[in-house]
């Protein structure tokens, strides 16, 4: 394989759909392996079309995309990317066993016929171990509940084995055990040397899951490291006021004459802190918290 | 006794036509585990509509039924296809005004031209009176439909649970659609002729959504829908002779009576369990 080029590439990448809606318009931006990306945006902003571009389900009307030096194409054909799909996109009355979903993952390796080999099964009982669903091997998906939903879905994309992991939307309707072993097992994943790349709603897991923020509303708005792309005017610059947003100011909190408030913006789920000078001076203390709660353990 | 039991298999278009039946029927019912799945079981009811014009054509022009069918079927499913992604409309109004059209112009066709066609034949199908020719060219229909499904199941079954994934992991998803809607089209030729094409839309859901109530996993739905589909076709026309009735019309009602006695009694879905169960809790 090609080692000088282990990124996506995307230039100047622009969908229009049939209907005449433009859903990206010049989108740029290079994702390296080693890291966990976010893609953050309001609905309607493009992430899920960002999503299907990459995987090669719907084609530019103008750019291109480059994974690991290759077309999208070329890149599914050699099985690069694995998918973790939304759990409201699944039809949950299928008959399929847990087994069955992750057996899918390892089709592409399999011949005409597709019988999975001994090494096939015993990758799906790995997969299975790794994260925590053995003993729910023979459940028909359905009897499941939303975190072992999501868990199996993981565990398919596991044991594809691709080097790229598109995550859509991983923590919405899970628990947060199952939210917090997701946040492991993904990090684990990223320092082994896969590309990760997570569209979220939950503004606040990102600061301690993702290394890298892109906040797109039809093109990038802006993309760096957490901390310099979380602030509250980028946020509000990406949702356009439809986030849930309260501050609390210096004298709201106390009666000193410290300044700084605290802020809290948050989509859906878990929220957004910052705490600071409210004039431009407050830094998101999701992650600081969290630590914490962990050295009290 | 057993002379008595026998006596359908002395006569050789009893013999036909029970085997016929047996196989369309299994062929159906493979297909109706994937369609029930999806929500499209009525895409084989469409279809079933759509050929009609075919049909009548293929009577007027003396062409094999298969050809006259088989072309007005692909077009429709392409028709439905197309007015789905161009307009907002939802799947059953896409399917609904589709068919309706081919089977208006289907009985335009069939007025024209009276003497030629039999609406009833159509409609109802007659498997006892059915040619020596058309029972080889179904035959080969079912043969090739058959293998083809049985050599892609898998493949299938990934693109009806989740056709991003089918993409993602490079399956020809575009191509396989096609392939599967063609034998849906096929198939549906071949088991007009038996039963009709309005029980032909029984065919292609009931195996299908009685076996989904017994089991879990999808290999196995197959196996026992396929089952259904075999035993209630054969022994649908054996039992027809005795009863001296439409054979056809056995078929389904008989498909239905095992569907209905799923519904009950099934081990895990069943009403009667699932009553149980919430009698307990």
């Amino acid at each position: 394989m090609d080692n000088t080029k282990k990124n996506i590439e995307i230039a100047d990448l622009s969908v229009i759909y049939p209907n005449g809606y433009a859903a990206l318009k010049s989108v740029d931006v290079t994702l390296q392996t080693h890291k966990v990306y976010g893609l953050v945006g309001a609905n309607g902003a493009g992430k899920s079309t960002l999503f299907k571009a990459i995987m090669g389900l719907i084609k530019p009307s103008k750019g291109h995309i480059s994974i690991f030096g290759k077309s999208v194409k070329d890149a599914l054909r050699q099985n690069l990317i694995s998918y973790v799909p939304q759990t409201e996109e699944v039809n949950w009355n299928f008959p399929v066993l847990v087994q069955d979903v992750i057996m899918m993952g390892r089709y592409r390796q399999m011949g005409f016929l597709r019988r999975p080999s001994k090494r096939d099964h015993q990758i799906v009982d790995d997969v299975l171990s790794l994260i925590k669903m053995s003993e729910f091997k023979k459940r028909q998906i359905g009897e499941l509940s939303g975190g072992q939903k999501k868990r199996v879905f993981v565990a398919r994309a596991l044991a594809q084995g691709g080097e790229i992991i598109l995550l859509d939307e991983p923590f919405s309707g899970i628990d947060i055990k199952t939210e917090e072993e997701l946040i492991i097992l993904f990090k684990s994943l990223s320092k082994e040397g896969k590309l990760i790349l997570t569209s979220t709603h939950n503004l606040g897991s990102v600061p301690r899951f993702c290394d890298e923020v892109i906040l797109i509303n039809k093109t990038i708005l802006c993309h760096g490291e957490v901390e310099d792309v979380f602030t509250t005017k980028n946020l509000a610059k990406a949702f356009g006021g439809f986030l849930r947003h309260h501050t609390l100011l210096g004298g709201d909190l106390h009666k000193d004459e410290d300044k700084r408030g605290l802020t809290v913006m948050s989509d859906d789920e878990r929220p957004l802190v910052f705490y600071g000078n409210a004039k431009g001076g407050q830094k998101i203390i999701n992650k600081d918290k969290k630590q914490k709660i962990e050295t009290k353990k | 006794m057993i002379n008595l039991l026998l006596e359908p298999f002395t006569y050789l278009y009893m013999q036909k036509a029970i085997a016929i039946c047996a196989v369309v029927g299994g062929l159906c019912a493979f297909l109706s585990s994937y369609l029930m799945l999806k929500g499209w079981s009525l895409m084989g009811d469409a279809l079933a509509h759509a050929v009609v014009p075919g049909v009548a054509l293929s009577h007027i022009f003396k062409v094999p039924y298969v050809v006259g069918a088989f072309f007005p079927g692909m077009l429709a499913v392409g028709g439905m296809a197309f007015l789905k992604q161009k307009t907002k409309l939802s799947e059953d109004a896409t399917i609904g005004l589709v068919f309706t059209a081919f089977l208006a112009s289907g009985l335009l066709l069939i007025s024209l031209n009276p003497v030629e066609v039999d609406l009833a034949t159509i409609v109802l199908g007659n498997i006892l009176a059915i040619s020596e020719y058309d029972i080889w060219q179904m035959l080969s229909i079912s043969a090739i439909c058959f293998m083809v499904l049985a050599l892609k199941w898998k493949d299938f079954m990934i693109i009806f649970f989740d056709e991003t994934h089918a993409r993602s992991i490079g399956l020809p998803v575009t191509l396989l659609q096609i392939i599967f809607f063609t034998i849906l089209s096929l198939s549906i030729v071949a088991a007009l002729q038996t039963v009709g094409a309005f029980l032909v839309i029984a065919m292609v859901i009931t195996p299908g959504a009685t076996a989904y109530l017994l089991t879990d996993r999808f290999s196995n739905l197959i196996f026992i829908s396929i089952g259904l589909g075999v035993f209630t076709g054969g022994f649908g026309v054996y039992l027809s002779y005795f009863l001296d009735i439409h054979s056809g019309g056995l078929v389904v009602v008989l498909q239905t009576t095992i569907f209905l006695s799923a519904f009950l009694f099934a081990p895990k879905h069943g009403f009667i369990k699932t009553r149980l169960i919430s009698v307990k809790v």
